[in-house]
């Protein structure tokens, strides 16, 4: 059988079957079962949420072994990487590296991505990340592929990269390989992630607190109500950890412009000040109480009814 | 102690736009000026270069360089050089890395060679990463601020939540950090006095040779740019429908997925 259903990550979304175009997926007892009719088309592998169905058979192009390299555990590129590597039956290493020391990270890192066999080394798009990407690359002598919003594996073993440019106003794709790749990924979910430890040995000093990222620069941005109640004002704020968005109260974008590629609006007042200062986001989530509600008019996507009930389902999903 | 600067010429971010109609980047209004992140390698430079009581220049490399100069000039850079021909247009980050290195090269070389994190437009962010292979130098990334120390350096960066304090040895590639360091005001009587100063401008055929005797003489970024596409799509305004909370908000999180926005 071309595909595979891993039960514990299946919810019984039904998305697969949705996919499907030859009635071969189907979903029994809140689990997927894939019928010996399946072509291997991959239509259900791309659908799933959860990631929960992989191609069983190895392309036979693929990656070689995936090295994903975290800085943190909460970086999200080795959680990330499990599902490139899975979708291409590729190996995956995992590794969290100390980046101060940037240049050491980058040398100790082209030294484990030759012991590992590794064609595809991958990154977080954040701090050091794409400074120490660039060293290994050139080290590897391999291709580089910086700032990426997705990556995937095509048949002939080349890595396919999306980006955004100027503010997210335009995409591109890129493709290196086949051949080593070095790329950075912009990290999303940041689930915690256990990965080998591969510390420098540089002596510091710890000073103070890092200053925040300026609202203007955030990819992601997490606006919420001023009438939420506790449990739903702590709900999202660890939905914004969890995106590594930068979070604002509502009544503070009045005055101010931003242009995130996602905005997501908790139970937020909307005004047509606070529509117009959001104007310029990719994309806006409106999780509020009724359709009628004016952030609900300028959203892409609307979640209406209880707000608590929804970020908290929203945070189990992601 | 010599400190050179490398800076960015990008179009100005606000004039730039997506034509729908003619279904590609239009950036044929946006002026080119300096790229905000390297203001603040500038602005790390200049501090360092204040307390060891040494100078530093500033190179850019590519169309607009000598906008980009000119702008960097009001932070105190004592020599201005652009490298600036028509083989640079559209060039990736291993080619600029490579016609600035061998610039500074040959001007003898640098101690201490600050960048900005990213330009604004395309940036890879890949530039102090690939500079520091060809100068055999240290790399550090997310600085906040430098200070001579013994025969090196102290070097206060961010790391995660927290600022910390190391020392790092000469020559160091630096990248600062895109926020948390405060630039002084560039005011137009500054700029106009600026762009009187003379820059120095360098073809990369001047610099062939020096170029030719870095370690890695024909670095390049290895990838293939498809073309741009517009990202920007009308609102969807789309009610996310589902039995329950629960089925909803996978709904609407796989929608998220596919856009590669979570």
């Amino acid at each position: 059988m071309p595909v595979a259903v891993d039960l514990e990550l299946c919810i019984g979304s039904g998305d697969c079957v949705k996919a499907c175009a030859f009635n071969a997926v189907d979903v029994i007892d809140g689990k997927a079962v894939i019928y010996e009719n399946c072509t291997d088309c991959d239509a259900c592998v791309r659908a799933c949420p959860t990631h929960a169905i992989a191609s069983a058979t190895p392309k036979e192009t693929s990656a070689g072994n995936i090295l994903a390299v975290d800085f943190s555990e909460r970086s999200g590129i080795a959680a990330a990487l499990s599902h490139v590597a899975r979708r291409i039956g590729a190996g995956s290493v995992e590794l969290r590296v100390n980046p101060l020391d940037a240049g050491a990270a980058a040398d100790l890192l082209a030294h484990e991505a030759e012991s590992a066999g590794a064609r595809l080394i991958v990154l977080p798009h954040e701090g050091p990340g794409p400074a120490i990407a660039a060293r290994v690359a050139a080290r590897l002598n391999g291709a580089l592929l910086s700032g990426c919003s997705d990556l995937s594996v095509d048949d002939s073993g080349g890595v396919r990269a999306t980006r955004l440019a100027y503010g997210g106003i335009v995409k591109l794709t890129s493709r290196a390989g086949p051949g080593t790749v070095v790329a950075t990924l912009f990290p999303r979910s940041r689930t915690p992630y256990a990965a080998r430890p591969l510390d420098g040995q540089l002596e510091l000093e710890r000073t103070g607190e890092a200053p925040s990222r300026a609202l203007a620069d955030a990819r992601t941005v997490v606006a919420r109500g001023a009438s939420l109640a506790t449990a739903a004002r702590e709900a999202t704020r660890a939905l914004a950890d969890i995106l590594g968005a930068n979070i604002i109260e509502g009544a503070e974008l009045k005055g101010k412009t931003i242009a995130p590629e996602l905005y997501i609006a908790i139970g937020v007042e909307g005004s047509t000040e606070t529509n117009a200062a959001v104007n310029g986001a990719g994309t806006i989530v409106a999780l509020v109480g009724s359709e009628s509600d004016p952030t609900a008019q300028i959203a892409d996507y609307v979640l209406t009814g209880d707000v608590e009930t929804n970020v908290k389902a929203l945070l189990a999903a992601l | 102690m010599r400190i050179a600067v490398c800076v960015a010429a990008v179009p100005n971010p606000v004039k730039v736009k997506w034509d729908r109609f003619r279904q590609l980047l239009d950036r044929q209004d946006a002026e080119m000026m300096l790229n905000a992140a390297d203001r603040n390698a500038l602005e790390v430079a200049a501090q360092l270069a204040k307390a060891a009581g040494a100078q530093f220049d500033a190179y850019s490399a590519g169309v607009g360089a000598a906008n980009a100069l000119r702008e960097a000039a009001v932070f105190g850079v004592e020599r201005l050089i652009a490298i600036d021909d028509p083989s640079l247009v559209e060039a990736d980050a291993g080619s600029v890395a490579g016609v600035l290195a061998a610039a500074i090269t040959k001007d003898g070389g640098a101690d201490v060679i600050a960048c900005g994190a990213a330009t604004s437009s395309n940036g890879s962010g890949a530039v102090p990463g690939f500079l520091s292979v060809l100068l055999n130098a240290g790399l550090r990334a997310d600085v906040i601020a430098l200070a001579p120390h013994e025969s090196g350096l102290q070097v206060t960066a961010v790391d995660g939540a927290s600022l910390v304090r190391s020392a790092a040895s000469l020559p160091l590639v630096l990248a600062a950090a895109p926020f948390g360091i405060k630039t002084r005001a560039v005011s137009p009587i500054l700029l106009m006095r600026a762009s009187k100063r003379p820059i120095d401008t360098q073809t990369t055929v001047e610099l062939a040779d020096a170029r030719s005797r870095l370690p890695l003489p024909a670095l390049s970024s290895g990838a293939t740019d498809g073309p741009f596409e517009s990202n920007r799509k009308r609102r969807l305004n789309e009610v996310v429908d589902g039995p329950d909370a629960q089925a909803r908000a996978i709904t609407l999180a796989s929608a998220l997925r596919e856009r590669h926005l979570v």
